[in-house]
């Protein structure tokens, strides 16, 4: 494309966003989906409060005494100091500050300084519509217009009793949107895991095609399947992620493919939270062997294949693309970005046009 | 706050203690029986009867005690 006839265009149309207003919204992430933000197995009921970034937005989670799970704007209502540095009251967090309290819908509760005090009786602070899926706590960062969350349907992997699966989670130093670009170039895998346990099999060239789903695409091999990193789906349904198989080597047994369902949430423009879940349809005593081989002796396996990867993306920061040149091995991240971007641009007016822009 | 601490990058996320030397040893012969091809229950427990590593209370492995401590094991 032409340098001049973007210029034109954006001037033309000057309350569109532009390209820039579009990447810089994308930053911190896409709104309006779940996602995961933390380990269930992190928040303990009861356990000190616990303050994060996500999406850009700091929080504070904590578990009441009966097990539920809250997300909230980690800032006091009062003089806006971190409510995670508070305490867990078992329903409710206390500012350490000066005592304020807040209830798990946000609603300021008392002020212990200045009984009868407006703020009393205030819902002040915003409160996450949030639920637990396979061990993590999924949150909805909805924009202004959508504040309420609409019906997560999670993916079958994770929630159908014919799959087992497993969490893996880790803190990645790089913009969010590389992950997801990762995931959705399978050619990767042939070259960058080639000394892995799984995938050193299958051909080193490959033509790639795209195929349309009801919720996203699937990008994958011709000609190829069951060999190696050989496809992925992405998937926005609720939620973005990217699913896809590698096939075991003899010694996984029976049971078929090694699946992953891969979410990275974006903690800030230059962080991410890693969701990968992995996954097999499996049952019966060949469930229960994969699940106890895995934890003696294959998650370090799948681990070593993910830092592979976390280290060849390490630190990456938004803006790599203006340096890229691509090829046809890279039209999966070309569509994924073209999507976000349609989606941000969509968000970005719509909020525009109802004033909230 | 359990055992985060940023960055987190924990190769071992999803047991609870360490396995002992017996199911150390039971993995791997596992993972052998299944290199050298088995795929039905009763190949793998031929094959297990054929390792040096035996059932907890001893003696031979069956489709039953096998089934047991898979079961046991991998939940
Ligand atoms: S800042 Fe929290 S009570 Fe004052
Ligand atoms: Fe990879």
């Amino acid at each position: 494309m032409n340098v001049a006839t973007t210029i034109d265009r954006t001037r033309a149309t000057s309350t569109a966003p532009t390209d820039q207003q579009v990447q810089a919204y994308l930053r911190t992430g896409l709104r309006n989906r779940w996602w995961p933000i933390l380990p269930s197995r992190f928040i303990e009921a009861g356990a000190k409060p616990f303050g994060i970034m996500r999406l850009g937005e700091p929080l504070v989670i904590w578990r009441d005494s009966a097990g539920a799970v809250h997300v909230q704007t980690d800032r006091c209502p009062h003089r806006a100091v971190p409510l995670s540095r508070g305490i867990n009251e078992g329903d409710r967090l206390r500012c350490n500050y000066h005592g304020v309290e807040v209830g798990p819908d946000g609603t300021v509760l008392k002020v212990p300084g200045q009984p009868g005090c407006p703020l009393e009786g205030k819902k002040a602070v915003k409160t996450y519509p949030s639920r637990e899926i396979a061990g993590a706590i999924f949150t909805w960062f909805g924009d202004a217009l959508h504040e309420d969350a609409p019906d997560f349907e999670p993916p079958e992997q994770l929630v159908a009793p014919e799959y087992s699966q497993f969490l893996c989670y880790a803190d990645w130093e790089m913009a969010w949107r590389y992950a997801y670009d990762n995931l959705m170039d399978p050619m990767h895998g042939t070259f960058l895991h080639a000394n892995s346990h799984t995938m050193y099999q299958g051909e080193t060239q490959a033509h790639f095609v795209t195929r349309d789903t009801p919720h996203g695409f699937f990008f994958e091999k011709d000609g190829q399947r069951d060999v190696n990193f050989d496809w992925s789906e992405f998937v926005d349904h609720d939620a973005l992620y990217v699913r896809l198989e590698i096939p075991y080597p003899k010694s996984g047994g029976p049971g078929g493919n090694f699946g992953i369902v891969g979410f990275a949430t974006p903690a800030d423009e230059n962080n991410l939270a890693a969701f990968f879940w992995r996954v097999r349809k499996v049952s019966g005593w060949q469930r229960d062997t994969w699940r106890f081989l895995y934890k003696t002796n294959l998650e370090p396996r799948h681990w070593h294949v993910l830092e592979q990867d976390r280290e060849i993306l390490a630190g990456v920061k938004p803006g790599l693309e203006k340096h890229e040149m691509l090829y046809q091995h890279d039209a999966g991240v070309i569509r994924l970005r073209r999507y976000l971007a349609q989606q941000a641009r969509k968000q970005l007016v719509e909020l525009q046009t109802a004033g909230k822009g | 706050m359990s055992d985060y601490h940023f960055p987190y990058l924990s190769p071992r996320q999803t047991r609870t203690g360490e396995p002992n030397a017996w199911q150390l040893e039971l993995a791997n012969a596992i993972e052998a029986v299944f290199t050298k091809g088995a795929q039905e229950l009763d190949e793998v427990v031929a094959g297990l009867n054929q390792s040096r590593v035996r059932p907890p209370s001893g003696g031979e492995w069956t489709a039953e005690n096998f089934k047991a401590v898979m079961h046991e094991l991998g939940v």
